[in-house]
């Protein structure tokens, strides 16, 4: 076997954290992160682990770190993400995503809630030798809870050979979301909104190849007042079918005006017609929380979302957040 | 000059094989604590005497729990199997059952509990493996399945071993390539949670013996909490409970505080540093699958370096003991002769 034939296609993975309380951010070490030996990669992977250990003996029981923590990824001059987007907003769900641990010490109880995030890109992405990407993490604000969490990011990929000719262009994936400035409280009037024309937006002067939608509902519960938990709404819930599960509906449009989600209007009782929203779940069906479609947004087209609550007035909050997903090509 | 096009375009399928018919084979051994046994290899033999393709391989292991409690076990990490296909070896002597496939969902565990006339706990688990690419098996051959039952659960197991296959029309010509999956695992020692510790694999566990190169479909890494008498082997520990329950989670001798560090045989990085073990094997699969045309080198070996930090506080119905298990799953081509 010829020596530069050899670890062709090795496997690699390298990964970095910080820890970070709410409404700080916080830059992964790139040197955990940088590739070693300056070889170049190619980048299949990006995963999120966040994790918090809460004091049970507290109000917050549980909570999805998949909304709090949140990720803003480059190489280089090239943006993979519109701002910082919630780790849950860059891949759809393949499994679990949440797990909780307990422990029992003497001095009280502790329950780490540890959330578990995988975007497998749209494309494999080249990244030179001697360049890393670079992960920078934000928490939110959070109710309830100062404690610090643990935010990982792992890249995984494997080696090219060292002689591989540099490519003129590479596929750089990009995730463009629409949040809410703040979670919704609970009893709250605000029962709908719609996004911005920068927020579901191709913003390059090139096209940007859409692999997937991707929809997550934050549900707040709330106890007597206090939250006990954040988490993603589910809607097999069998307390709540019909009820939480069609609770969010929303309605998604490009900049042309065609309608992406909607359903077909129905007579109302004056003898008019209104425009009926799909639900959140039908949308964005609960075991993906995705909505895979492959299209090509021209530049600088937008899509716009606007969801309605039907039922605001519930102890339990939901605050809805949308992401595309796809990748662009760029000249290295 | 390797083109940078090629380096990234997914493995094609060497040929297709058109009117072929769908075919299930079963077998079932009972294996007793701390022994091995194969199976009737007959049932595993295709009936119409021609040539198949071996798509999927499917383990279900179906135990007795222990009476009086409703606590389950996890047994992909106490029964092993090795697969052989006449001279050519598919595992690495005995691998763990759960090492071979990527975790599908919650159900690969179920647990039923009756409770007349007296509570009993019947335990099922399945685990599946796509080989990575169909294995041709000439006619009269067989892929034979042999299991090991590491002792470390009191119970009987009964296992069933099922292959999914097509099976050839007469006359098939025999492909000219054959792809031969292989699969290498590695167990590490029991850590007891109380304690800090390390360990690594050796040269011979995550190890491509061959001299072509290992294309990789994934590496498996799983990860089981027990206690010292193993009524209570999880893999993700579960929430707690009612004292006296038993199934008690403890979140530092979960994953969270096991980390893994890979070189290969140069001791060049595979996994860089120290990481969380469920940042390299992902959470949702269990697995960080490759299919990107990574690679093992020829008569090559990777090591696994553990490390796991201490739990804290005390918990209920211990000690608790946690044991890593890690796998390379991939193929090899063999084409015309002795590949070894």
């Amino acid at each position: 076997m010829k020596t530069e034939a050899r670890n062709l296609s090795a496997p690699f993975l390298a990964s970095g954290s910080v820890t970070l309380g709410p409404s700080e951010s916080g830059v992964v070490d790139t040197q955990r992160t940088s590739i070693a030996f300056r070889k170049p990669i190619m980048l299949d992977e990006i995963r999120f682990q966040a994790s918090i250990a809460l004091d049970l003996t507290g109000n917050l029981a549980t909570i999805n770190l998949g909304d709090n923590v949140r990720a803003r990824i480059q190489l280089g001059r090239f943006a993979m993400s519109n701002s910082f987007v919630p780790i849950w907003h860059f891949g759809s769900r393949l499994n679990l995503e949440h797990t909780v641990d307990s422990s029992t010490v003497d001095l009280g109880v502790f329950r780490t809630n540890i959330s578990h995030f995988r975007w497998r890109l749209p494309r494999p992405m080249f990244i030179p030798a001697g360049q890393s990407v670079i992960t920078e993490f934000f928490r939110t604000p959070l109710t309830q809870s100062a404690l610090d969490a643990t935010c990982w990011v792992s890249y995984a990929g494997r080696y090219l050979a060292p002689d591989v000719e540099i490519p003129k262009e590479t596929c750089v994936p990009y995730v463009t979301a629409y949040l809410l400035p703040q979670l919704r409280s609970a009893i709250t009037s605000v029962a709908t909104g719609q996004s911005g024309e920068n927020d579901l937006y191709n913003p390059f002067s090139q096209p940007f190849h859409v692999q997937r939608a991707i929809g997550r509902l934050l549900q707040v519960t709330n106890d007597g007042g206090a939250v006990r938990s954040y988490l993603e709404n589910s809607s097999p819930n069998a307390n709540a079918i019909g009820a939480l599960a069609n609770r969010m509906n929303i309605k998604m449009w490009d900049s042309y005006g065609r309608e992406i989600a909607n359903a077909p209007p129905l007579a109302d009782i004056s003898g008019g017609s209104m425009s009926i929203m799909v639900p959140f779940n039908d949308a964005f069906v609960y075991p993906r929380a995705a909505w895979t479609f492959h299209r090509t947004m021209s530049a600088r087209e937008r899509y716009y979302v606007q969801w309605l609550d039907t039922n605001p007035e519930n102890v339990d909050s939901m605050t809805p957040s949308v992401s595309i997903v796809g990748w662009r090509k760029e000249t290295l | 000059m390797p083109s940078f096009n090629r380096a990234f375009m997914p493995p094609k399928m060497p040929y297709q094989y058109p009117n072929t018919t769908p075919l299930s084979l079963t077998a079932t051994a009972t294996v007793a604590s701390n022994s091995s046994a194969g199976v009737n290899s007959i049932a595993l033999k295709n009936p119409m005497g021609q040539p198949m393709e071996i798509l999927e391989v499917r383990f279900q292991l179906n135990t007795i729990g222990y009476p009086g409690s409703n606590l389950s076990t996890i047994l992909g990490g106490m029964i092993y199997c090795k697969m052989d296909l006449g001279e050519h070896e598919i595992t690495n002597g005995f691998v763990p059952t759960w090492c071979f496939g990527k975790w599908e969902s919650p159900l690969e565990a179920f647990v039923a509990v009756t409770q007349l006339p007296a509570e009993q706990v019947y335990i099922y688990q399945t685990y599946i493996w796509k080989l990575p690419k169909p294995l041709y098996v000439p006619a009269g051959s067989v892929l034979i399945p042999t299991f090991q039952h590491t002792g470390l659960f009191q119970n009987t197991v009964e296992i069933s071993v099922t292959y999914n296959c097509r099976s050839f029309p007469v006359g098939t010509p025999p492909p000219e390539k054959l792809s031969l999956p292989y699969v290498a695992a590695y167990t590490s020692k029991t850590f007891e949670r109380s304690e800090t510790e390390t360990d690594e694999s050796t040269e011979t566990d995550l190890v491509n013996p061959f001299s072509v190169p290992l294309h990789i479909q994934r590496f498996v890494g799983r990860l089981q909490v027990f206690q010292s008498n193993v009524s209570v082997a999880q893999e993700t520990p579960p929430t707690t409970t009612a004292a006296g329950s038993g199934r008690v989670a403890d979140a530092p001798t979960s994953y969270e505080n096991w980390q893994i560090k890979m070189v290969d045989m140069l001791g060049r990085p595979i996994v860089q540093d120290f990481t969380p073990f469920r940042m390299v094997f992902d959470a949702q699969s269990r697995s960080w699958e490759m299919d990107n045309g990574a690679v093992m080198d020829p008569n090559s070996y990777i090591i696994a370096y553990c490390r796991k930090a201490a739990g804290t506080g005390v918990i209920e119905g211990g000690p608790y003991f946690s044991q890593a298990f890690i796998s390379v799953v991939g193929w090899r081509d063999l084409v015309g002769g002795d590949t070894k």
